[in-house]
């Protein structure tokens, strides 16, 4: 083994190299913490006046499998602060598509419908991509198909979790149905620590469908709730109808927005081709400091109408309709409605919109849609028309680096590897 | 402590220049692998992440042989000791404490150790500069990583292994070092003392080690905070123990 020769520094060499040692480890990690905070938040104004802008402030978080960062922007200044996690986060962790797992507080729910024995409605954990119940709620609701249908044959259904929303830390459920089911529905308080108790409905509702050749008929889309209120979400003929109660039960108020049509439900009553056909999935955003709640309901991917209503001393009342149509081709919401891309509410006579958009290079599109560059645009509709445009830019689009969009031999599947933006709000 | 001073240079210096080697070697490797992985980078290619490419070139592997390196530069200078001139008497002789004698060892291979980890910290640096010059060298932005070098800390499995960044992990890493050092060095005892048990225990912590880092990357076991505490706890038992039953071999003499 060589061996040094010098005394001094036999006598000293530990020291001074420890010391070295210590220094950079510590001014390398000490960058690297620093660095954390770093990343790229800037507002780049596109168009009109910034005042509609004054009060208004939009949160939300980017996140990847190995760090979080929640994100406050206001007029015109934007604070970050990043989160590193512990682990490896797995896809499965905060994904959430409107119809699966529902998240309410600190738990998901699912429905299970059980010929014969009832609605499990399941309150459990996502861990990993897991699903593990924790409780389970068992509903006898009197709802039947009006006619038994083979089942080999497909038929039009609208995912229960629509029916599950949460008022004042409880949770209610509604049965989600087409027109073809008849009997009594209600809404239902689900006490999960008492699950074993019946549990009674806090209102109900005839269904009153007769017959699957009337034309006539209810449609359940689901249920949503704004502060104490839940909105119950029903289409009756060529109408939507959204009907208000208090957690007791009582009622307050109805809305009727006529013709209102939805693929699969009343599509007959469209006599004219030019009115929009929406989608049964509609999308539902409460904001809870101003008691709004704001319903979208998308036709296709350049056109959704977006009711807003507010809860007032004694009702739900309508405050606003505004109809959004695509502003560019090649700038597109995403197709899937993943939850929190996107977030919508109306305040002082305007409706705000903050979304994720992906960009396309020409109208066919990507190869991957889903790898597409993002931008994160506020968009100011005043009576319908766009009045107000900003973007957050950001660092997220770096990610997609090793993403080639005519190579898919690059293509990495796990999103989790990917920044992308969740739990958009506008205070 | 003045004596374990002297004696901790003397025994340090007995290694320093293959340890110093190690590290150059470690550094000059992350530059040439990295170099080599990114060589037809071009305005043209796809361009992977930097975690990506170190990983890729295999640098996981070389820090592993260099840290291997490192705890066979230890051993054979533990074992020159009872070669040639058998300085492991005069050692034994020298008027101070079996503990100091010990414990300036110890300390020796900790630093060792220490360097090692600070020459893979600089050549993952060196390496995502150079990168960084390269494709600064053909392009105008549109292949950079904004804030890249943070983001390549925490995306890296090794760098996450290596240098963590909440306490848990921290600890976690911290005692898997500790029992490595503690751990060869007893095996190196316990083998001179005839006590050929020792390896068992030390089979036993392979097998530790093994699990806690499948448990922070979560590959085989799903992370869990208070299991990586607990193996870390019993990881830090095990050191104590190591430490403890070496100096009473040394003390008496068994290691002759």
């Amino acid at each position: 083994m060589i061996k040094l020769k010098s005394p001094i520094l036999i006598r000293h060499i530990a020291l001074p190299l420890l010391f070295v040692t210590i220094v950079i480890i510590v001014a390398v990690l000490v960058l690297v913490r620093v660095a954390k905070e770093q990343g790229t938040y800037k507002i780049a104004h596109i168009y009109g006046d910034s005042s509609v802008m004054d009060g208004i402030t939009i949160s939300g978080t980017i996140i990847d499998a190995n760090h979080k960062t929640s994100f406050t922007w206001q007029d015109a200044q934007v604070e970050s602060e990043t989160e590193v996690y512990s682990n490896r986060q797995k896809d499965k962790v905060y994904r959430y598509f409107r119809g699966l797992f529902r998240p309410i507080n600190d738990y998901y729910y699912y429905v299970y419908n059980f010929p014969d024995r009832g609605f499990f409605i399941e309150r459990g954990t996502l861990t990993d991509g897991n699903w593990k119940t924790l409780d389970t709620v068992v509903l006898d609701i009197p709802v039947k198909r009006l006619v038994q249908e083979n089942n080999n044959v497909w038929e039009f259904s609208i995912e229960n979790t629509y029916g599950l929303t949460e008022a004042e830390g409880d949770v209610y459920f509604t049965l989600t149905s087409p027109p073809k089911y008849k009997g009594m529905n209600g809404i239902y308080r689900l006490n999960f620590d008492q699950w074993e108790q019946e549990t009674e409905p806090i209102m109900t509702f005839n269904l009153n469908n007769t017959s699957v050749e009337e034309e006539t008929g209810t449609a359940v889309l689901g249920l949503e709730s704004v502060n104490d209120i839940l909105a119950l979400i029903l289409v009756k003929d060529n109408a939507l109808v959204i009907e208000g109660y208090q957690t007791n039960g009582a009622k307050l108020g109805e809305i009727v927005l006529s013709p209102f049509i939805f693929e699969h439900i009343n599509a007959e009553f469209a006599d004219e081709d030019t009115l929009a056909r929406y989608e049964v999935r509609y999308e539902a955003y409460s904001q809870e400091e101003t008691g709004v709640l704001s319903l979208s309901f998308n036709s296709d991917q350049s056109h959704r109408t977006i009711v807003t209503l507010q809860r007032s001393e004694d009702e739900l009342k309508l405050i606003d309709i505004t109809e959004i149509t695509k502003e560019d081709d090649l700038l597109r919401e995403h197709g899937d409605n993943e939850h929190g891309e996107r977030f919508i509410t109306y305040k002082d006579g305007r409706l705000y919109y903050v979304g994720v958009f992906h960009e396309y290079i020409d109208k066919e599109g990507y190869a991957l849609d889903n790898m597409s560059p993002i931008r994160l645009l506020i968009r100011v509709y005043e009576q319908g028309n766009i009045v107000y445009t900003d973007e957050l830019l950001t660092d997220v689009n770096d990610d997609l680096l090793r993403v080639n969009q005519y190579d898919l031999s690059h293509y990495n599947y796990d999103r989790a590897e990917y920044r992308n933006f969740y739990n958009l709000y506008i205070h | 402590m003045k004596r374990f001073y002297r004696l901790m240079n003397a025994q340090f210096s007995e290694m320093i220049i293959g340890v110093l080697l190690l590290c150059a070697g470690l550094i000059a490797a992350s530059w040439l692998l990295v170099s080599y992985r990114i060589k037809d980078y071009n305005i043209y290619a796809v361009h992977e992440r930097f975690e990506d490419i170190y990983n890729a070139s295999g640098m996981p592997i070389v820090f592993l042989l260099c840290l291997l390196g490192v705890i066979a530069l230890f051993i054979k200078s533990f074992y020159s000791a009872y070669w040639g001139s058998k300085s492991i008497y005069t050692l034994l002789t020298l008027p101070v404490k079996r503990e100091i004698l010990y414990l300036s060892k110890l300390c020796s291979f900790a630093i060792s150790m220490l360097m090692l980890l600070c020459a893979q910290l600089v050549g993952f640096i060196m390496a995502y500069c150079y990168m960084e010059l390269k494709v600064a060298s053909y392009s105008e932005g549109q292949f950079d990583m904004t804030n890249g070098l943070f983001l390549a800390f925490i995306r890296s499995d090794l760098m996450r292994l290596l240098w963590p960044y909440d306490f848990v992990n921290i600890l976690s890493t911290v005692s898997i070092f500790i029992v490595i050092i503690a751990g060869v060095y007893y095996i190196v005892i316990c083998e001179r003392s005839q006590r050929r048990w020792g390896v068992i225990l030390m089979v036993i912590v392979s097998w530790l080690i093994n699990i806690v880092v499948n448990i922070r990357l979560d590959t085989i076991f799903n992370y869990d905070s208070l299991k990586i505490i607990l193996y870390s706890a019993t990881l830090l038992v095990i050191s104590a123990a190591c430490v403890w039953h070496s100096i009473v071999l040394i003390k008496k003499g068994a290691i002759a």
